[in-house]
């Protein structure tokens, strides 16, 4: 769950991310990213939404990406993955990327249950917890609105 | 549940449509494997994995069997470095090498089981090991713009007929999978270059970044009915397009 009002765009969940997954600070290896809007004092973290049905899912042909039933975690298997990158042009909110010193893609996998971007958030913008009646009410409540305004835009 | 012995140290495998290569990978155990992908269908092409195999049943008679293809028997005793195993793999790569000298991947093979060239005419310019892991990767990914052609000492990859193929969408996962690094992609300004084929790299419409070629967003188009106006923008500027909605939805 991300809370937007309550993010100040400082970083620490991007460095903490790309820490964990590279051990290196470099938010452009990030699995998370905030955007920002700083004349007005406006950020937003956006990651993986580990989709229901993922659009990175339905076009990787050799079954490298798949959704956990249980956990609803969509993981990529590196050792399967052909390289054909359709994912990252795919996906529609840009979550999985490519890595060309590497020659991996990558996403967001949820730290293995523990988010570091979660860990690492000084103003509890981002929030990783089983989801109450509370918590699915407002993602409803969001999520229509972001439904309306995305279809204003397009 | 079925037993197994490699080396002689007893493994037990719960999942029956495993290949011996995968149990032996799986437990720690390296052996080359140059046409094998985890996320392709095995072809057994290379012969590098060969191991030998017996059970007590057969009377002390054992076989040469390449691992990537073989299922795990009930049973089975494997030998992965086996004086026999080791003799044949030194020929595989000798041969392997007589073919494509310059083949770094393969030099560090023959080093690691101290195969020498000396017994074969070695040829010019060759890279390519005939694994066949480039074809497999475009069939899988339903496109089938390459194949082996011709046979014996004519074999190689190529498009039909030898000309820039149609069908292909430049998704480069040939070259991704070649284990010995023989297909060519170049990028040069906004133009992806391979099997002689010119592909014009999509611009994002935002940032100006050039991100996948025009015809992998065609193909997706296509096959799975994604407007191509959504496809235009590049990853980073699409999750920017995702953070302005949901800015809006927060903050206006």
């Amino acid at each position: 769950m991300i809370y937007p009002e309550k993010c100040i765009g400082c970083s620490s969940c991007e460095l903490a991310c790309s820490f964990q997954h590279t051990g290196e600070f470099r938010p452009t290896k990030s699995r998370i990213s905030a955007i920002r809007w700083p004349k007005m004092g406006v950020s937003v973290p956006l990651t993986c939404l580990q989709c229901e049905d993922p659009s990175c899912m339905k076009v990787c042909m050799v079954g490298a990406i798949t959704k956990d039933k249980e956990t609803g975690l969509v993981s990529i298997n590196q050792e399967k993955c052909i390289g054909c990158r359709l994912c990252t042009a795919a996906c529609p909110f840009g979550n999985i990327n490519y890595d060309p010193e590497e020659a991996i893609v990558f996403k967001c996998d949820l730290c293995d249950g523990e988010p570091q971007c979660v860990e690492f958030c000084p103003n509890n913008a981002i929030e990783y917890r089983e989801a109450t009646d509370a918590l699915l009410q407002r993602k409803k409540k969001v999520s229509a609105k972001f439904a309306e305004i995305l279809e204003e835009v397009r | 549940m079925i037993k197994i012995r490699v080396n002689g140290k007893p493994v037990a495998i719960h999942d029956e449509d495993k290949t011996l290569l995968d149990v032996i990978k799986e437990i720690g155990i390296n052996i080359p494997a140059l046409c094998y992908h985890p996320g392709l269908p095995a072809r057994g092409s290379c012969r590098l994995c060969v191991v030998e195999i017996t059970k007590p049943s057969w009377n002390g008679r054992s076989k040469i069997v390449t691992s990537c293809l073989y299922p795990c028997e009930d049973g089975l005793e494997v030998l992965t470095h086996s004086p026999k195993v080791i003799k044949l793999r030194k020929v595989i790569i000798k041969l392997l090498l007589a073919r494509c000298s310059d083949s770094k991947e393969l030099q560090e093979l023959a080093l690691q089981y101290n195969a020498d060239v000396s017994r074969f005419g070695t040829k010019e310019n060759e890279k390519c090991i005939l694994c066949g892991l480039c074809t497999r990767a475009c069939e899988e990914m339903g496109i089938e713009a390459i194949s082996m052609v011709n046979r014996g000492w004519k074999k190689e990859v190529a498009p039909p007929y030898y000309e820039p193929p149609e069908n292909c969408i430049g998704c480069g996962a040939c070259a991704e999978v070649c284990p010995v690094g023989a297909i060519e992609l170049t990028e040069t300004n906004g133009i992806r270059r391979i099997w002689n084929r010119e592909f014009e790299i999509q611009k994002c419409v935002e940032c100006g970044k050039y991100f996948a070629t025009v015809a992998q967003l065609e193909h997706l188009h296509n096959k799975y009915g994604i407007p191509l106006k959504d496809l235009k923008t590049c990853p980073e500027c699409s999750k920017k397009r995702v953070g302005t909605v949901l800015k809006k939805t927060f903050f206006d």
